[in-house]
């Protein structure tokens, strides 16, 4: 077992894998190509079960970041799950935004289109892409996790207020809004759309625990290098070290 | 299968393979980093 | 709080009157802005009097994120953070009075940019109550957000180039309502002005509501 690897790891990554194969295969074999949109139908089981998976992420990173803010529940987990769901839903949101685009182009000619959802996941891209920068900022790692968690809820809070906004703005240009109906699905379509969520829901799960445990990883290397650092200073100073390996110091780190 | 299909599925696969390969990556990096006496996990 | 709002607004006022930052810097920049506009879209006339509002407002944008640097920039020397931190003060009157001060002064850029964009691009500033009321409304809202993540960024070395990147998509809704407001008033669309006001005091409300409750702890990192 190596680096952030366990069981629980392999069995999410062997069932994604499945999940996965089985949607392929039912998405781009089995199932019928559209009456309306032909073989274009098929990026349905690539599109919505990303941007699925992008808002539970997103989701997860308020609520996460609103846990660590509550004095009573305040822990380093709540601030590491939430860079981890950050990250993951970014990832996603990239995917839904690519997918749609490509899917836009294909039918309507134009890779982008001013449609009410994409914009607003285009905003929630930009918003947790800050996010994410925030992230890599500062020096104490507590400050850091309370500027983050608080950005974190902001955003979230903002989430209804640029939903009526894009809805509102694409109602006055009313074309796109017949184009983005999605073709009524049933049969083959309907399983092979659900088994995209499953899949989506294994992937999402698979490498948020890969992505937490490199955050516990990243956090326990920041704290050996300040315990590195401040050894060397007491070297340098002549205060003696004691023998052998550097024990850890300061907090241990939760888990 | 179309060339648009294709793209979509395409690019979903080279972004989710590409990032679980950095992420899961970067934890061995780590793992072995940090713990220089022979256990390289990440507890 | 108000009375502690007062004192700080006041005291970023008198400061920004006497080193007169905005005066000489930042409204040569937003006359600049619009000069650039004019060269980018090549002094088409009618087009740019029917884009103004969308002009005007990233117009205002721009500035208002050089208002708030130099809001937080003025703390940045001799330890002013530290003092504004123990001095006592109530932080969300420290915080009203901060977005008081910016919108002040970027009410002032505001004018002039109404007078250039008058001049530069030939509009007409017609229904000047819609116009000035969803002004008031987008300021307040850029002022209170850019107050709150410029706390965020205040104490960190890479503020130049996260500000605008945290704001920036925050305001968008911002940015909408108001050049919606400007167009209906304008009467270049037909939308509902006023329904986009509401959507810019809703903004407002919650920015604000952020900025009072969350500066006591923003305040504390810096």
């Amino acid at each position: 077992m190596n680096g952030t690897a366990d069981r629980v790891t392999r069995v999410l990554g062997a069932a994604s894998l499945v999940a996965v194969a089985v949607t392929a295969w039912l998405g781009l074999v089995v199932s019928p190509p559209d009456v309306t949109q032909g073989q274009l139908v098929r990026l349905i089981y690539v599109h919505p079960g990303a941007a699925t998976a992008c808002y539970a992420g997103f989701g997860l990173c308020a609520l996460a970041s609103l846990a660590y803010l509550w004095p009573r529940t305040r822990s380093r987990r709540w601030d590491r799950l939430a860079a981890a769901s950050a990250e993951v839903g970014v990832l996603f949101c990239a995917i839904t935004l690519v997918s749609g685009s490509i899917w836009g182009r294909g039918s309507w000619g134009v890779w982008w289109t001013w449609d009410a959802r994409l914009t607003l996941t285009a905003l929630l891209f930009a918003v947790f892409v800050g996010y994410l920068a925030l992230r890599r900022t500062g020096g104490d790692p507590d400050s850091r996790a309370r500027r983050c968690a608080i950005a974190a809820v902001m955003a979230a809070v903002l989430v209804p207020v640029d939903h009526e906004a894009t809805t509102w703005w694409q109602t006055l240009h009313q074309g796109n809004t017949l184009l983005r109906s999605n073709p009524s699905i049933h049969g083959w379509q309907l399983v092979s759309m659900l088994a995209s969520f499953v899949a989506y829901a294994l992937l999402f799960s698979w490498l948020l625990v890969h992505r937490y445990r490199v955050e516990v990883l990243e956090d326990r290397f920041e704290e050996d290098g300040f315990a590195a650092a401040l050894m060397e200073r007491r070297a340098e100073g002549g205060v003696i070290a004691p023998a052998g390996v550097a024990p850890r110091v300061g907090a241990e780190v939760e888990l | 299968m179309n060339g648009y299909v294709a793209g979509g599925w395409g690019a979903t696969a080279a972004l989710v393979i590409v990032y679980a390969w950095r992420t899961i990556r970067r934890g061995k990096v780590l793992a072995r980093r940090s713990a220089p006496n022979g256990e390289k996990t990440w507890r | 709080m108000w009375r502690d709002a007062l004192l700080v607004g006041g005291k970023d006022l008198r400061v920004e009157m006497r080193s007169r930052v905005t005066t000489t810097q930042v409204a040569p920049y937003a006359i600049l802005v619009l000069l650039l506009f004019g060269f980018a879209f090549d002094q088409n006339h009618t087009l740019l009097s029917r884009v103004t509002p969308g002009l005007f407002w990233v117009a205002v944008l721009l500035c208002a994120l050089l208002s708030v640097q130099r809001s937080f920039a003025v703390e940045a020397a001799d330890g002013a953070r530290d003092g504004l931190r123990l001095s006592g003060l109530d932080p969300a009157g420290v915080f009203l009075g901060k977005v008081a001060a910016v919108a002040v002064q970027l009410a002032a850029l505001e004018v002039i940019l109404g007078v250039g964009v008058v001049v530069l691009f030939g509009t007409d500033l017609t229904d000047p109550g819609l116009l000035v009321l969803s002004a008031a409304a987008a300021t307040v809202g850029l002022a209170a957000a850019g107050v709150v993540y410029g706390m965020m960024a205040a104490g960190l070395r890479v503020r130049e180039t996260l500000l605008p990147l945290l704001v920036l998509p925050v305001v968008a809704p911002v940015i909408l309502g108001a050049t919606q407001c400007w167009m209906a008033a304008l009467g270049l669309s037909a939308t509902d002005g006023w329904r986009w006001l509401i959507l810019l005091g809703a903004f407002d409300a919650i920015y604000l509501t952020l900025g009072v409750v969350g500066f006591a702890t923003l305040l504390e990192e810096a």
